[in-house]
């Protein structure tokens, strides 16, 4: 039961940083694009499907509050600043694109929407390499000081991050609004691929357990960026950079599996995904209550995407 | 201040304050999706510009209301780790509920609302409406099953390691705590929509405007209408609160006189050594709800009266009254604060009543960084509130025209984002 929850999780947060990977990657694109009419046609690309972007990490944050208590209270603490930094960012972004067109002067918002997009592709980025690092855990199963913010490890992962969101991003405007973007996605899909074979070479932390897994999925994740830069068809190099967003959450979960939140002090306190869940009846009662419903969830989001599929701006 | 008295800062401020974004979103969606049906069942434009003009101002309130949700969302896990480690297992899944079956379809079926105007069926539109409606209710519920736990713990046993395991789901949804609890501030969701609706449309027909003259008449009589009813079942829904209030904790109503001294040594016996008087300010705040609550009846059913053959906009001794309306629109919002006050100041020194003390429920952080957190998050919150209602304000002023209408003729080109 919880390693069918752990899947959930993995699937809510795999949707998240696909779809909300999307929203950051367009923010930051901004202040690339040239004028209010670009910029504004950018973000009325993500038009109705922004807000059911965003939802998915509130989604994944509940899943992890009532099927992973353990794990969501370990993981905050120890990443302390970086989830603020994302709340922060979460709360700018989600204000800021949907009240941009409400305002009459545009450039506090064209300089917030970039910086929101920033802050949240970075610190998701880190939250992911102190995942894949771990955190010191001591042998009582608490987290005693802040995660290993300082290893450049940590950092590279939360660069590959940036430059993958980017380069999903441009894939996207490239496919909905029929141009190329300037900042070149062959560039970005070549930088985002040696970062991450980079990272995960150099870093091999102690926390993983299955690391042929991982890597191989890794790998995917860099070929789909590749093929991203390559392919001539738009569509396709969206569905590839789609990929590649949602592969690195993959990996990580089936590198540590069956660990989730690795010690760094003592291997034998390593949080599992038996120990962080939550009781059977909690699980029985998730399951029973909102299992049937993901699939409706999905059908909705699929039913928005197809109904929207051409292109959009609101009438007021 | 130490690091408790931060974390309760930051958290009672951001949900107080997201609790006004709330009762604008709900009291709004409501009476949106009546307008929208009576529009799609009549064919009549006025009531389809009706809900295009408040769909607006919901949209923008949502909008905002959000980012402050996911704040709160967010301080559970970062400062209260001991609630989530030792009764996460119970109170978390209603949360993970809510997040997952309620609001995130809430938010995509309003994302295809707001851009479904004149692009989707008039019927499928409708539906959408409708089930952003029921699934903003649907995450009342949620939260509140939520609140009611920590409110009076039941449905649950203590494993060996003193972590509440879930073993009785039903208990969680017949809690004494829950139902009359959610009643009250559902219809307390129906004055400040109601209110909002009725104050704006007085300011509207005030200025004399008579374009969208038809539209304010109609807004101003059911904003009225539903504000008055909802007035009426938010204080019975509160007075039936007293009962289980006085058996499950008895200090919230006790006062701090003779009464709560034998109460503070009844609860010592129960539950160990410790302060349990609760802040004297509980009862203050009490007494302030009731009050506005009995005023806010009379004023609007006076204003009710007043809609007879539109006394209210046509007569000049009605004036006052037009203009009280208006500055009646935060009191609803203010008054539920107040009872948020009385309910959670109320239960203190508990974070779970008699299971989990709220020191014990704060995160093993270091006062400096809740500190900083704190401001952080105390500045953002504080400034999408004043954007929300600077947004509305200027949302709410915008002249009448074509805007409006639910079928233009022609794509507009004006946009959201």
């Amino acid at each position: 039961m919880s390693t069918m929850w752990y899947v959930i999780l993995g699937a809510v947060s795999v949707a998240y940083f696909v779809l909300g990977g999307l929203d950051q990657g367009v923010a930051m694109l901004l202040p690339a694009l040239r004028g209010d009419d670009r910029r504004r046609e950018a973000l009325n690309a993500l038009g109705p499907m922004f807000l059911g972007n965003e939802v998915w990490v509130v989604g994944a944050a509940g899943v992890l509050i009532a099927a992973f208590p353990r794990l969501e209270g370990e993981l905050f603490t120890a990443a302390y600043p970086a989830v603020v930094a994302a709340v922060l960012g979460l709360a700018a972004l989600s204000a800021g694109v949907q009240l941009r067109g409400r305002a009459r002067r545009r450039g506090g918002f064209d300089v917030l929407i970039p910086a929101a997009g920033l802050t949240l592709a970075t610190a998701w980025g880190l939250l992911f390499g102190v995942l894949l690092h771990g955190v010191p855990i001591g042998a009582d199963g608490h987290v005693h000081g802040l995660a290993p913010f300082a290893d450049p490890m940590v950092w590279l992962t939360a660069a590959a991050n940036v430059l993958l969101v980017l380069a999903h991003g441009a894939a996207y405007l490239h496919w909905k609004l029929g141009r190329p973007l300037r900042p070149g996605l062959p560039l970005l899909a070549g930088g985002v691929a040696a970062l991450a074979l980079g990272g995960w070479w150099l870093a091999a932390p102690a926390g993983i357990r299955n690391p042929v897994a991982g890597t191989v999925l890794a790998l995917v994740a860099v070929a789909a960026v590749v093929v991203a830069g390559w392919v001539p068809r738009p569509g396709m190099a969206f569905a590839a950079t789609a990929v590649a967003c949602a592969l690195p959450v993959v990996a990580a979960a089936s590198a540590l599996f069956p660990g989730v939140l690795a010690s760094t002090l003592d291997p034998g306190a390593t949080v599992t995904v038996d120990g962080a869940a939550a009781g059977a009846d909690t699980l029985r009662l998730l399951t029973l209550g909102a299992a049937p419903l993901l699939p409706v969830l999905v059908a909705v989001q699929a039913a928005c995407w197809w109904l929207f599929r051409r292109r959009t701006s609101p009438y007021w | 201040m130490s690091a408790l008295e931060y974390a309760r800062t930051q958290f009672g401020l951001t949900a107080s304050l997201h609790f006004t974004f709330v009762m604008v979103t709900l009291g709004l969606v409501v009476l949106v999706a009546v307008m929208q049906t009576r529009y799609t069942i009549t064919g009549q434009e006025v009531y389809g510009r009706m809900a295009r003009f408040w769909g607006q101002l919901y949209a923008i309130n949502y909008a905002v209301g959000i980012a402050t949700g996911l704040v709160m969302e967010f301080e559970i896990g970062l400062n209260w780790s001991g609630l989530s480690r030792l009764t996460g297992d119970v109170f978390g899944a209603p949360l993970a509920l809510e997040t997952l079956i309620a609001f995130v379809l809430e938010s995509t079926l309003l994302g295809m609302w707001i851009f479904g105007w004149g692009r989707l069926g008039k019927r499928l539109h409708l539906a959408l409406i409708w089930g952003t409606a029921a699934t903003a209710l649907l995450s009342a519920f949620w939260v509140l099953v939520s609140n009611a736990f920590l409110q009076h713990p039941v449905g649950y046993a203590l494993d060996e390691h003193g972590t509440a395991r879930l073993t009785d789901f039903g208990a969680l949804l017949t809690n004494s705590a829950l139902w009359f609890a959610l009643a009250h501030a559902v219809s307390a969701t129906m004055i400040a929509g109601g209110v909002l609706v009725a104050g704006v449309s007085a300011w509207r027909l005030r200025r004399a405007r008579t374009d969208d003259f038809e539209l304010f008449r109609r807004s101003l009589r059911l904003g009225i209408r539903v504000g008055l009813i909802g007035t009426f079942l938010t204080i019975g829904f509160g007075y039936a609160q007293f009962g289980w209030i006085d058996a499950s904790q008895p200090m919230k109503m006790a006062g701090r006189g003779d009464t709560a001294l034998e109460r503070q040594a009844e609860l010592v016996q129960r539950f160990g050594p410790g302060d349990y008087l609760v802040s004297g300010n509980v009862g203050v705040a009490l007494g302030l709800m009731i009050q506005i609550a009995n005023l806010l009846f009379l004023v609007l059913a006076v204003a009710q009266a007043l809609t007879f053959r539109d006394a209210l906009i046509h007569r000049r001794w009605a004036r006052p009254m037009s203009w009280l309306l208006t500055a009646l629109i935060p009191v609803p919002m203010l008054t539920a604060i107040a009872g948020w006050f009385v309910r959670e100041e109320g239960r203190q020194p508990w974070a779970v009543y008699g299971l989990l003390r709220t020191a014990d429920a704060v995160s093993p952080m270091s006062a400096g960084a809740l500190r900083w957190s704190t401001f952080g998050f105390s500045a953002l919150v504080v400034a999408l509130v004043l954007l929300d209602w600077w947004l509305l304000a200027r949302a709410a002023a915008r002249p009448p025209g074509e805007a409006f209408a639910p079928e233009p003729a022609e794509q507009r080109q004006e946009a959201l984002v």
